[in-house]
């Protein structure tokens, strides 16, 4: 799958959910971690484009988000920021691998 | 190495007892061919692993946690380590007991993915105060906790503690829905009005013995914990006595003498001189002893003597939390015995709780000290030093308590070896032939284990 023109692919991982949480663990490196209701969403939407085949863009995300939370215009600019920040964050604890 | 009596020398390094006889020569070859217990001397490197004053907070999977709703109490204990007053009252609100749960059930869910098991989640409300001192919070606080965990299929395993101050629909709350109770009553109303008081109840005997009573024609699982100031020790017969004659032989209890921090202190440093002459060991095993003798197995432990051996004590490596505890004032520690002296791992703020990556860690300072301090005394396989919390709390006030705990400590294990070097079982305590290596195998080298075969290192 492409995030943003790049390609990548999820990490396999277990995962079970607390209202809407996720709690993911790696047991080949044992590791774990555990996101909040945002990042779970976002994750959830990235695996689903990934089973479906579907490429995904920060802009498609923060779409689903304002759709989701009913959050108005103005404060698409500063969604769209946090949404990047999340998914570098997947980058970087290895949950999302360049390919 | 410990003289035990004229006969036999203690090896605490390798737990095993020889004649004091034999050559040095023999010796030498008994200390080659028996190693030394791994975890006592890898326990240094570990210690010095770590820095106390940054400690890597490592908050990991779980299933147990803590949580103490208020510091407010119904009572004014003579003994009150906590020393609570009007003045000083912090509770939680059901909104922090919600945004905690919450994280502790996402680590819980986390050890089923680790382990892949589906043990009970154990969460114990207790400390501060009185648990049930605010009744609504403590009440939604239960309700809140198992509609939780039932909407997420976690399996709950609710405990507490509280003083049995309790009037009789909070009793049957309380027999619903909790798994575990520790009941704190001093044995006997005597004992109970002197130490146990308020001015709302300066007869508190009465209601707590129909608590007692309630709990066990429901058979619920609890434990009586009487605290006995030292010179109350002479009295632990007539408690045994009263407990049984008034309960029956099934009550569960535990006693302990006073710690000296809190409001003890006005007192202890008053009587300290007096200690000497107040021998909570010789009192202790005599009364299990009468107790035996009359009554037949009735279940009467101390936790002042441990009946494993101890890698570390529990909090030693703190900030290695197994159980944390959210504080009223909304900290997260990791020993609900250190509130004052607590090694704080988290905290709730506004986003929700906070799990810091590094904390200052006083328990783990302390487990430090006593390793140089104790590490040959013949209790330390069992004490290790003793909990660093105790110490901690008791460190800015040295009364004579302190030393002597510690001399009871050692006391009772040289009485536990006399014993079982005669032959005898004592306290889940017996000694076995090392018959297993050929080259010393006529030497009479005993190793000391547990009766029970749990010679696990906790």
């Amino acid at each position: 799958m492409f995030i943003n023109n790049v390609e990548s692919r999820v990490k396999k991982l277990v995962t079970e959910s607390i209202d809407g949480e996720l709690v993911l663990f790696n047991a080949e490196e044992n590791q774990s971690i555990m996101l909040n209701r945002s990042a779970s969403i976002i994750w959830e939407y990235i695996s689903g484009a990934e089973a479906s085949g579907k490429s995904v863009s920060t802009d498609d995300i923060v779409s689903m988000l304002c759709s989701l939370y009913s959050i108005p215009s103005d404060q698409r600019q500063r969604l769209y920021n946090d949404v990047i920040q999340v998914i570098n964050g997947f980058y970087d604890s290895g949950l999302l691998i360049r390919i | 190495m410990h003289k035990i009596d004229t006969d036999f020398i203690y090896d605490s390094q390798r737990l095993i007892f020889y004649k004091q006889s034999l050559a040095a020569d023999d010796v030498s070859k008994i200390e080659t061919l028996i190693p030394i217990n791994d975890l006592f001397d890898s326990l240094k490197e570990r210690l010095e692993a770590e820095d106390p004053v940054s400690s890597t907070v490592r908050l990991s999977a779980l299933t147990q946690a803590g949580i103490c709703l208020t510091n407010g109490c119904n009572l004014r204990c003579t003994y009150c380590g906590d020393n609570i007053t009007n003045e000083n009252l912090v509770s939680l609100t059901l909104d922090d007991v919600a945004v905690y749960l919450k994280e502790i059930m996402k680590r819980w869910l986390l050890n089923k993915l680790v382990t892949r098991k589906e043990e009970p989640l154990e969460i114990t409300i207790s400390g501060g105060g009185e648990p049930t001192y605010n009744w609504n919070l403590f009440q939604e606080t239960v309700l809140l906790i198992e509609k939780k965990c039932a909407d997420n299929h976690i399996p709950l395993s609710l405990r507490m503690t509280t003083n049995g101050i309790l009037i009789p629909y909070q009793r049957e709350f309380i027999m619903n829905h909790f798994s575990y109770v520790m009941l704190s009553y001093d044995g006997m109303p005597e004992l109970q009005n002197k130490n146990r008081i308020s001015s709302e109840y300066p007869i508190s005997s009465n209601i707590v013995e129909d608590t007692i009573r309630y709990f066990l024609a429901h058979n619920l699982d609890f434990t009586v914990r009487t605290t006995l100031w030292q010179d109350d020790c002479i009295r632990l017969k007539d408690i045994i006595d009263y407990m049984v004659s008034t309960f029956g032989p099934r009550i569960k209890w535990t006693v302990l003498p006073v710690l000296p921090t809190g409001r003890a202190l006005n007192r202890i440093d008053r009587k300290s001189d007096e200690l000497k002459n107040q021998d909570f060991v010789e009192y202790y095993i005599e009364a299990l002893e009468y107790s035996k003798e009359k009554y037949g197995d009735i279940s009467i432990g101390t936790p002042m003597f441990s009946d494993h051996l101890i890698a570390l004590f529990c909090s030693g490596l703190s900030c290695n939390c197994a159980c944390p505890w959210l504080l009223p004032n909304r900290d997260i520690i990791t020993c609900i015995d250190a509130p004052n002296t607590k090694t704080v791992i988290g905290t709730i703020n506004d986003t929700g709780v906070e799990i810091f990556k590094k904390c200052v860690d006083p328990l783990l300072t302390q487990s430090i000290i006593k390793y140089s301090e104790c590490r040959d005394c013949i209790a330390y396989r069992f004490c290790k030093g003793g909990c660093p919390a105790k110490h901690l709390m008791t460190v800015e006030h040295e009364t004579a308590l302190s030393n002597w705990e510690c001399s009871m400590i050692e006391k009772y294990w040289m009485y536990v070896f006399r014993k079982i070097l005669k032959g005898e079982e004592c306290f889940g305590w017996k000694v076995e032939p090392i018959n297993t290596i050929e080259e010393i195998s006529g030497y009479g080298v005993l190793k000391l284990v547990r009766i029970d075969g749990d010679n696990d290192v906790y």
